[in-house]
């Protein structure tokens, strides 16, 4: 087997706040294959922000990695452990915006207001590439083209205030991928924009990371981004992977018991009159309690206090590939699916 | 509610709501005198000449992109705004309201009829006001009744929309997002409105929140006969709560049907490019999704006698750019404004599965 491009083992972030202790991350893993879409899905406050913040090593000073590893591999070579590495030392600065690179939902968080897109997409290629003056403006105006920009010989001229929501999003995307990374992380980077310019954005992510074999890593809690745009899908709740495999294997035999209920409390078209939603019972525990057990037993309807209540389950291979954090799943039921179709 | 003049509605008889050229435009500032004052330099159409009809008992489904005016329709119709000009007739009991023309006493009154409810679950409800209060508030400010029968009402609210009665006392950050909005739909419905107002009320939740919201808007519609009025950009929804959908471009509504006939028989390219944005949560369905490259990227330049959408239209021809097409009837209960309509075939919602493996090339 090939190093893998992104293989995140164990990982533990913790957040120390006045009132105590948020295990943001607690224990997390998954796997980024070379050229692959992995989408990171749960809901708010499961931790998935925090997970691309420990990869780029950009965590709010209050954060913490304490345990587990990062091993990232650009090329195929012996990876590199991001968790190991000083967070602004040479290498992590020289990584960071150049093999991995990440896009926000609100650009204004990554763009500068009082420079022109231009200088900023410049900026970022002369920084990693030591590319000359010259040579960064027209790397900045191919990298507008690349990513659908109108008119990008006169655009590169342009300051952000002066741009569209969904212009704004490709701009920040332009300096995502201007250094050609290996890893590019997008979260929520739809979410604040209208379907229509969604969609877009999505096709064009799903396009460069096909011209540039990218591995993408894309944050979402939309189960119709998911299913459109990724190949494989990691779930967590409350800081840990409950379940992560293919995405045709996680919609349509979804093996944990909060994946299984996420999918069928979605709405989805071509209903009958009359169905309800299924919901999940209860709340998202409070993050500063420490849980012992499995975080769903207080919502799982399969739940068992004396089975899942002392230890965390771990995550196993119920095929190759398809991992799944649950005391009750041994196997993969031979019986019909569990999906989200009616 | 008094003391508003009758007027007819027609023969649209059971009708709650009717809306006629409803227009709202707001002055457009510039800085000027280096910054110390600002002058107006012309005017925004938020919403211009909106007509429609809600029926009692129906959900009417509003959608659109950011800054079409679904909002602005939403707080005129409710009179948190004035308009520039139209009508807003509400049948309540039998009386008809000029809405549009209401002041003071009587348009605090209207507030008994009709109810909105946020987006923002956080924003909406004073955080420190115990959840008690917050509910109680409307019922003390329109005389509910004595101190008793507003406790009793409160918690038959809290347990209508299902919340335990006892965090009668707790502070709104006590609670999560879904908790919050049906603290938000408690208060709503505290005086029985015949009309609520729903502007993205779950767009800010979890999936799993959103469901038991939507089960109870669904639940609350069938018990009490609630009519509503309900936007959302999210398609999907619309589909599980709404009867009948219109979809507003730039202040105006492009187009209006049932749902089911709209999703399966869009007339309007605007409406054409909504459904083709949906991305539905099945990874079947994703290969045969068809990219509408051209929306955003039109030939025509907007003009003011042109249709609104002829900068963006994959289909416009000259006449786009020079006459505004009218909205009008074009199929059972259909309405649309496209000069295109019988000459253009448009793709409807696809929903259907077929096998489609190896996912998308
Ligand atoms: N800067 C911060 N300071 C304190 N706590 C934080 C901070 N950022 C995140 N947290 C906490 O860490 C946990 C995980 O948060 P995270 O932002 O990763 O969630 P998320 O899955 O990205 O959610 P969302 O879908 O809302 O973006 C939450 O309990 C959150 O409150
Ligand atoms: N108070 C105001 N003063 C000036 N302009 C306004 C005001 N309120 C809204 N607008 C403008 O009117 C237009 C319609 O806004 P509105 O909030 O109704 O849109 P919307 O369809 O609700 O959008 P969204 O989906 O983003 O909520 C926008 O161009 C907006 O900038
Ligand atoms: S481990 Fe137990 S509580 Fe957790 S998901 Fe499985 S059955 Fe439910
Ligand atoms: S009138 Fe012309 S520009 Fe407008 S929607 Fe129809 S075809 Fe497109
Ligand atoms: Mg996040
Ligand atoms: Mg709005």
């Amino acid at each position: 087997m090939p190093e893998p491009l992104l293989r995140v083992e164990n990982l533990c972030t913790y957040i120390y706040l006045d009132e105590g202790v948020v295990r943001a991350v607690d224990g997390a893993s998954f796997t980024v294959q070379r050229g692959q879409t992995m989408a990171l899905v749960g809901e708010s406050g499961s931790g998935k922000s925090i997970v691309a913040q420990s990869i780029m090593r950009i965590l709010p000073d209050r954060a913490r990695i304490e345990a587990g590893r990062i091993l990232f591999s650009a090329n195929g070579d012996a990876p590199v452990d991001l968790a190991a590495l000083p967070a602004n030392g040479k290498t992590m600065r020289a990584i960071r915006g150049g093999a991995i690179s990440i896009v926000f939902q609100e650009p204004m968080t990554s763009l500068s207001p009082v420079h022109t897109i231009g200088d900023q997409i410049g900026e970022m290629a002369r920084l990693h590439r030591e590319a000359s003056r010259s040579a960064a403006r027209a790397l900045a105006v191919e990298t507008l083209k690349a990513v659908g920009f109108p008119d990008p010989d006169r655009k590169v001229n342009a300051y952000p205030f002066e741009l569209s929501g969904g212009l704004r999003q490709r701009a920040m995307i332009a300096m995502a991928i201007v250094c050609r990374p290996a890893l590019l992380i997008a979260d929520e980077p739809t979410s604040a924009l209208d379907v229509t310019i969604q969609a877009q954005i999505l096709d064009l992510l799903l396009k460069l990371q096909r011209e540039y074999g990218m591995g993408l890593l894309i944050i979402t809690h939309d189960p119709g981004v998911v299913a459109y745009a990724a190949d494989a899908v990691t779930v967590m709740y409350l800081g840990k992977v409950m379940e992560t495999g293919p995405v045709a294997t996680l919609f349509e035999n979804p093996q944990h018991p909060y994946l299984q209920a996420l999918l069928r409390s979605t709405p989805h078209f071509g209903r009958a009159d009359g169905e309800r939603l299924q919901t999940i019972a209860g709340t998202v525990p409070d993050p500063l309690v420490r849980i012992r057990g499995c975080p769903f037993l207080s919502r799982c309807p399969e739940g068992e206090p004396e089975l899942c209540g002392d230890a965390m389950p771990a995550l196993r291979a119920l095929a190759p590939g398809h991992e799944v954090a649950c005391y009750k799943r041994d196997s993969v039921p031979e019986s019909a699916p569990v999906g989200a179709r009616a | 509610m008094t003391a508003a003049p009758a007027t007819s509605l027609g023969g649209e008889r059971d009708s709650l709501l009717v809306v006629r050229q409803l227009t709202k435009h707001f002055p457009l500032f510039q800085p000027w005198l280096l910054g110390l004052a600002r002058r107006q330099v012309g005017a925004i159409a938020a919403v211009e000449d909106v007509s429609f009809t809600v029926t009692r008992g129906e959900t009417l489904g509003l959608v659109g992109e950011s800054g079409c005016g679904k909002t602005t329709t939403a707080r005129l119709i409710l009179r948190a705004l004035k308009p520039t000009r139209g009508e807003i007739l509400f049948n309540s009991g039998g009386t008809v309201v000029r809405v549009d023309q209401l002041e003071g006493k009587a348009l605090r009154a209207l507030r008994r009829h009709a109810q909105l409810i946020f987006q923002d679950p956080y924003s909406s409800l004073n955080p420190r006001m115990p959840v008690g209060e917050i509910i109680a508030e409307p019922l003390r400010l329109h005389g509910y009744g004595t101190p008793a029968e507003i406790r009793e009402r409160v918690k038959t609210l809290m347990a209508m929309v299902g919340l335990d009665v006892r965090y009668l006392s707790r502070y709104p950050h006590a609670f999560s997002g879904g908790q919050r909005q049906r603290i938000g739909i408690a208060r709503a419905l505290a005086l029985s409105p015949e009309l609520i107002v729903c502007d993205e009320p779950v767009s800010a939740l979890d999936v799993s929140a959103q469901a038991q919201v939507l089960n109870l808007l669904k639940d609350l519609k069938a018990e009490l006969g609630l009519t509503s009025l309900f936007i959302s950009h999210n398609l999907a929804v619309i589909d599980y709560v709404a009867d009948r959908v219109a979809v507003m471009y730039a202040g105006r509504i492009v187009e209006m049907a049932s749902k089911r006939e709209l999703f399966e028989r869009p007339k309007h390219p605007y409406t054409e490019a909504l459904l083709a944005a949906v991305l539905q949560p099945d990874p079947k369905l994703r290969a045969d999704r068809q990219v509408l490259g051209n929306d955003g990227q039109g030939w025509l330049p907007s003009s003011n006698q042109g249709c609104p959408y002829a900068p963006r239209c994959r289909y416009a021809v000259d006449r786009c750019a020079v006459e505004r097409p009218e909205l009008r009837p074009v199929g059972p209960d259909h309405l649309a404004s496209c000069h295109r309509v019988d000459e253009i075939r448009l793709a409807p919602l696809l929903r259907r599965q077929r096998a489609a493996p190896g996912g998308r090339t």
